[in-house]
C-alpha cells in the first residue's frame, strides 16, 4: 500500500514537471526603471490648434501566471482600474479629444488601445500595451516592464499611484506618436472612423468608401455626400452611442474613485509584506523580531494585517459588482425609449444592437439585409 | 504537442484526486455552509481561559525554578518573558474572538467564511498549499475540518479550525495563537449554532453610472 502511494506521489511530480515544461514562460526580459522621475509631456499652445483625436481604452485584459481564485477576483477590479488611471494621465496631458474607458474595442474611437496584464504586484507591473488607429495602423505594440518606486508606499498614496510613472511613460509615448502625425493625417483618421462605425452598420452603403490595402490598413476612397440622409443618421447614432459609451465611462470612473484608497493600501501592506520576507532571507532564524513580548507591537501586526485583509475583502467586492446584472438603464436614441437589462457588458452588447436594429429599421432595411 | 500535454493535464488531474481526496474533501464542505451565530453558553470565555493558563504556567515555573529543574537555558527572566508572552496572546485573542455571526458560502472554489466584525477567510479549494511566507494565508481541508492558517510578521501563526459536530447543529471555531518567544499556543473555542437571517428591508442594485443604489424593499 504504501509503495502504491510513493509509486503515485512519483508520477505525480513527474507529470506536474512535464506540465511545467508545457508552460514554460518566455525567458524573463529586464526590468525598465527609470533614474529620474518621469514627467508628463503637455500639450503645447501651437499643438492645441490641431484637430485632435478621441481615444478609448478597453478593459485590460490579463494572462499573469498562477493566478488563484480570490486573485482572479482582485484582478476583476484591477483590469478597470488600471485603464481609467492611464485614461486620468491622458487627460491631463491635453492632446487627445475624448478619452474613454470601455469594455472592449470601440467602434467610434478614432484611437482604440488594450493591454495584456503580465504581472501587476507591490513591487513590478508588466504589460503589452497595443494602441491601432482607425485606419488599422498600429501606433504602439510595447511590453512595458516597471519596477515600482517603492518610496512612494511611504507618502501618502492617495496623491500619487504608484503605478502612475508607467501610465505617464505609456501617455508621453503616445503624444510622441500623435504629435508626429500630420493635420492631413488626424483628418484622414477621423473620417476613417465615421465610415467605419457606418460601415458597421450598413456595409453595403458604406463599404464602398472602404478599402483595405495589401498591409492591411483601411483606405479612404471617397466620402459621402453632407446632404445623404443615411450619412446624417450614422452620424446620430453615433451620437447615442457616445451617450453611452460615457455613462459606461462614468460607471468605470464611479468604481476608480471608490477602489483609489483600498487599493493604494492593499498594494502598500502587500509591499511591507514582501519586503519583510525579503529581510528574513538575509537574516537567521534566530535574529527575527518577535512580537509576543510587546503587546502594542503585536496588536499593531494584527491590525495591519486586519487592514490589508479588509482592504482586500473591499476590492474584491468591487470587481464582483462589476460582473453582476445591473439594474436596467433607461436609453433614449432617435425618439424611441430602450431598456437594457444584464451586466454591463451585456448591456453595452444589447445597446449596440438596438442601435443597428433602429438604423436599419429607419433606413428601410430588413434585419437580415446587408449583413456580411 | 498541445495534445500531449492536455492528456497529461486529465492524468494529472486523476491522479491527484485518487492519491489526495482532494475531491472528498471539497463536497464535506457543504455541511458547513449557511449562517451560524454564537452561542455563548457553549464558547470558551478568553479572559477565563488567560486567567487559568496564566495561573498553570506561573506554577509550572514556579516549581521548576525552587526545585532546580527549569528547562536548559531557561532563566527566572526568560521565564517571565513566557508569562508575558502568554498574557498578550490571550489579549490578543480575546480581541480576534468576538465574531458572532458566521456567513459560509461557497461560490466556484472558493469557500468564503464572513465574519460580522472581521476581515473573511477565503479558501481556494482548487488548490492547497501551506503559506511559507509572512503576510500569506491558506486553508486545508483534513478529516473534515477546516483549518485556515494566517501567518504574520512578527514570528505569529493564527489558526482558525472549523469542526462540525455529528448532528451539523453546532460548528466549533477553535482559534489558536502561536507566537515564537511563547512556550505555549493560546487557544480560544467559540461554538456556533444555526440561523436564519432577518431580512434587512434593504434591497441594492447595481446601477450604470450611479453605482450601488440601496432602498428599503418593496418586494417584487
Amino acid at each position: 500500500m504504501t509503495h502504491l502511494f510513493w509509486v503515485s506521489r512519483i508520477a505525480v511530480m513527474s507529470l506536474v514537471a512535464a506540465l511545467q515544461a508545457c508552460n514554460s514562460a518566455p525567458p524573463p526580459q529586464p526590468v525598465q526603471r527609470s533614474a529620474v522621475p518621469v514627467l508628463l509631456d503637455r500639450i503645447s499652445t501651437v499643438d492645441l490648434e490641431r484637430p485632435s483625436l478621441n481615444l478609448s481604452i478597453s478593459v485590460f485584459d490579463q494572462e499573469i501566471p498562477d493566478v488563484t481564485s480570490q486573485r482572479g477576483r482582485l484582478l476583476n477590479a484591477e483590469q478597470r482600474y488600471l485603464p481609467y488611471l492611464l485614461k486620468e494621465v491622458l487627460v491631463d496631458s491635453g492632446f487627445w479629444g475624448g478619452v474613454r474607458v470601455a469594455p472592449r474595442w470601440d467602434p467610434t474611437a478614432e484611437v482604440n488601445c488594450s493591454a495584456m496584464l503580465h504581472q501587476a504586484n507591490a513591487l513590478v507591473i508588466d504589460l503589452q500595451f497595443t494602441c491601432q488607429d482607425a485606419t488599422g495602423r498600429i501606433w504602439i505594440d510595447e511590453r512595458f516592464i516597471e519596477q515600482v518606486d517603492v518610496s512612494l508606499y511611504l507618502l501618502d498614496q492617495t496623491d500619487q499611484d504608484p503605478y502612475s510613472p508607467l501610465m505617464i511613460r505609456i501617455a508621453n509615448r503616445l503624444s510622441q506618436k500623435l504629435t508626429a502625425v500630420t493635420d492631413d493625417a488626424r483628418r484622414q483618421v477621423e473620417l476613417a472612423a465615421i465610415l467605419r462605425y457606418a460601415d458597421t452598420l450598413a456595409p453595403d452603403q458604406f463599404g464602398r468608401f472602404l478599402q483595405t490595402d495589401e498591409s492591411g490598413l483601411l483606405q479612404l476612397l471617397g466620402l459621402p455626400a453632407e446632404s445623404d440622409p443615411m450619412y446624417a443618421r450614422v452620424l446620430r447614432i453615433r451620437d447615442s452611442e457616445y451617450q453611452f459609451i460615457d455613462a459606461i465611462d462614468e460607471q468605470f470612473g464611479t468604481i476608480f474613485n471608490e477602489m483609489k484608497v483600498p487599493y493604494a493600501l492593499w498594494r502598500r501592506y502587500q509591499f511591507e509584506f514582501e519586503d519583510y520576507n525579503l529581510s528574513l532571507s538575509e537574516q537567521q532564524p534566530r535574529k527575527l523580531r518577535r512580537v509576543a513580548s510587546d503587546y502594542g507591537a503585536l496588536l499593531g501586526t494584527y491590525k495591519r494585517y486586519q487592514d490589508f485583509k479588509r482592504n482586500e475583502d473591499e476590492i474584491e467586492e468591487m470587481g464582483s459588482s462589476l460582473q453582476r446584472t445591473l439594474a436596467p438603464t433607461v436609453g433614449r436614441v432617435e425618439g424611441q425609449v430602450l431598456e437594457l437589462t444584464g451586466s454591463l457588458d451585456q448591456q453595452y452588447e444589447l445597446w449596440r444592437s438596438f442601435l443597428m436594429q433602429i438604423y436599419r429599421a429607419e433606413a428601410g432595411l430588413s434585419p437580415s439585409q446587408d449583413r456580411d | 504537442m498541445v495534445k500531449v500535454c492536455a492528456a497529461l493535464s486529465v492524468l494529472l488531474g486523476l491522479l491527484s484526486i485518487d492519491s489526495s481526496g482532494r475531491a472528498a474533501s471539497v463536497d464535506a464542505v457543504s455541511a458547513f455552509l449557511g449562517h451560524w451565530e454564537v452561542d455563548f453558553s457553549a464558547s470558551e470565555h478568553p479572559n477565563d481561559k488567560l486567567r487559568y493558563l496564566y495561573e498553570v504556567t506561573l506554577s509550572d515555573h514556579q516549581r521548576r525554578l525552587a526545585a532546580g529543574q527549569n528547562r536548559r537555558g531557561e532563566s527566572p527572566f526568560q521565564a517571565m518573558e513566557d508569562l508575558r508572552g502568554l498574557v498578550n496572546l490571550g489579549r490578543l485573542a480575546e480581541q480576534i474572538t468576538r465574531t458572532s455571526v458566521l456567513e459560509i458560502r461557497q461560490s466556484d472554489e472558493t469557500l468564503t467564511v464572513s465574519r460580522d466584525d472581521n476581515f473573511s477567510l477565503r479558501c481556494d479549494l482548487s488548490r492547497e498549499v501551506a503559506p511559507e511566507e509572512f503576510g500569506a494565508s491558506d486553508c486545508r481541508i483534513k478529516n473534515k475540518q477546516l483549518f485556515f492558517e494566517l501567518k504574520l510578521p512578527g514570528d505569529v501563526v493564527i489558526t482558525h479550525r472549523l469542526i462540525l459536530s455529528q448532528r451539523q447543529d453546532r460548528l466549533s471555531m477553535a482559534t489558536s495563537i502561536v507566537a515564537g518567544g511563547v512556550s505555549q499556543p493560546f487557544t480560544v473555542n467559540r461554538v456556533y449554532q444555526p440561523f436564519t437571517p432577518a431580512e434587512t428591508g434593504f434591497e441594492c442594485e447595481y446601477h450604470l453610472g450611479k453605482g450601488k443604489v440601496c432602498q428599503l424593499g418593496t418586494s417584487k
